[in-house]
């Protein structure tokens, strides 16, 4: 994770897996990222 | 200026609002709203902002947390109601329509009977959108009865909201492009002509290439007015050149992303939406 990461950012796992960033109780930590939903968008 | 930005995805642009906001020395609060519960009594906790720029990526939380904070007396940008006046094509096209705004021939039915009854009416090609959606999703051009019969049911079968409710289009001959325009404020700034060679949908996230937009004094106007009707603050609003008719308004965009308008025009927009909302946070 980049030092400015911030939550919601999304990383490339080295596996090829997307892994968004969250606060987890006040740490950062890294979650399997959401996938695309039915109402995203504009 | 002391300015919540809510979203779900940090996206480029999310990232570039903040650095940008940043380096103007503006407070900025990230509020991930995956991260984020409303429990009645308590503080939202947003740490003083005074206005909230909404960025969420998914449409439902967009709206249920701008209700939220509305609901706590903080300025939205865009509102509620705006997003929801966009989000829902067939308000904004109602809405367009009646405030003489030009848009394509569209026709919203309730059943597949009468849904085909003005297919005919308006002449095949014609196509089908679902009434709420985005980025070209399901989106689909039925060349005949048949087709637009399949689409239908397709449609019925899937999980999108009003599923029972037909949106149907005229199909536009418009050149292999379309265009979108931004409304910051009261200002209409930058655009992009979305061009695709391949398809006829001209959705960047269908693959079609940004180009530099020139705005005429037309276009800007179309653009000012469509704020004037639907409200919000930051608009991305697509338009059709019909060859006889002139510009057509297909959509509005209440969340409306812009890394590509950015890139292409060498325009800054997080840097100029930020001075926009702070001339109006001042006021």
């Amino acid at each position: 994770m980049e030092d400015n990461a911030l939550p919601g950012e999304i990383v490339e796992h080295d596996c090829g897996a997307q892994l968004e960033v969250y606060n987890d109780h006040g740490r950062l930590s890294l979650r399997l990222a959401e996938q695309i939903g039915e109402d995203w968008g504009e | 200026m002391i300015l919540g930005v809510s979203y779900d995805l940090l996206r480029w642009e999310e990232r570039n609002l903040i650095d940008e906001a940043r380096k103007e020395g503006h407070k900025i609060v990230p509020v991930f709203t995956k991260d984020m519960a409303f429990v009645t009594g308590e503080d939202l906790g947003l740490l003083g902002a005074e206005a909230i720029l909404q960025r969420n990526t998914s449409h439902s939380r967009a709206l249920s947390s701008s209700l939220i904070f509305e609901a706590h007396g903080l300025r939205v940008y865009n509102d509620s109601m705006t997003l929801i006046r966009c989000e829902n094509k067939l308000h904004t096209t109602s809405l367009l329509s009646k405030s003489g705004i030009p848009v394509p021939k569209t026709a919203i039915a309730f059943s597949r009977e009468k849904a085909l009854e003005i297919a005919e009416k308006l002449g095949y090609p014609v196509v089908i959108k679902p009434v709420e959606g985005s980025w070209g999703r399901m989106v689909a051009r039925a060349q005949d009865e048949d087709s637009l019969r399949s689409l239908m049911e397709y449609q019925e079968f899937t999980t999108v909201p009003f599923k029972t409710v037909y949106y149907i289009q005229e199909f536009v001959e418009k050149p292999n492009r379309d265009i979108r325009i931004f409304v910051i404020g009261d200002e209409a700034p930058v655009g992009i002509y979305r061009v695709n060679e391949k398809s006829w949908k001209t959705n960047t996230a269908l693959g079609a290439t940004a180009l530099p937009l020139k705005i005429d004094e037309e276009l800007r106007e179309l653009a000012l007015k469509v704020r004037e009707v639907i409200g919000g603050f930051f608009l991305g609003i697509d338009v059709f050149e019909d060859r006889e008719r002139g510009y057509l308004v297909g959509e509005v965009n209440g969340v409306p992303e812009y890394k590509n308008t950015a890139r292409v025009n060498q325009f800054n927009v997080s840097g100029f939406l930020l001075r926009k909302l702070g001339e109006v946070l001042r006021k």
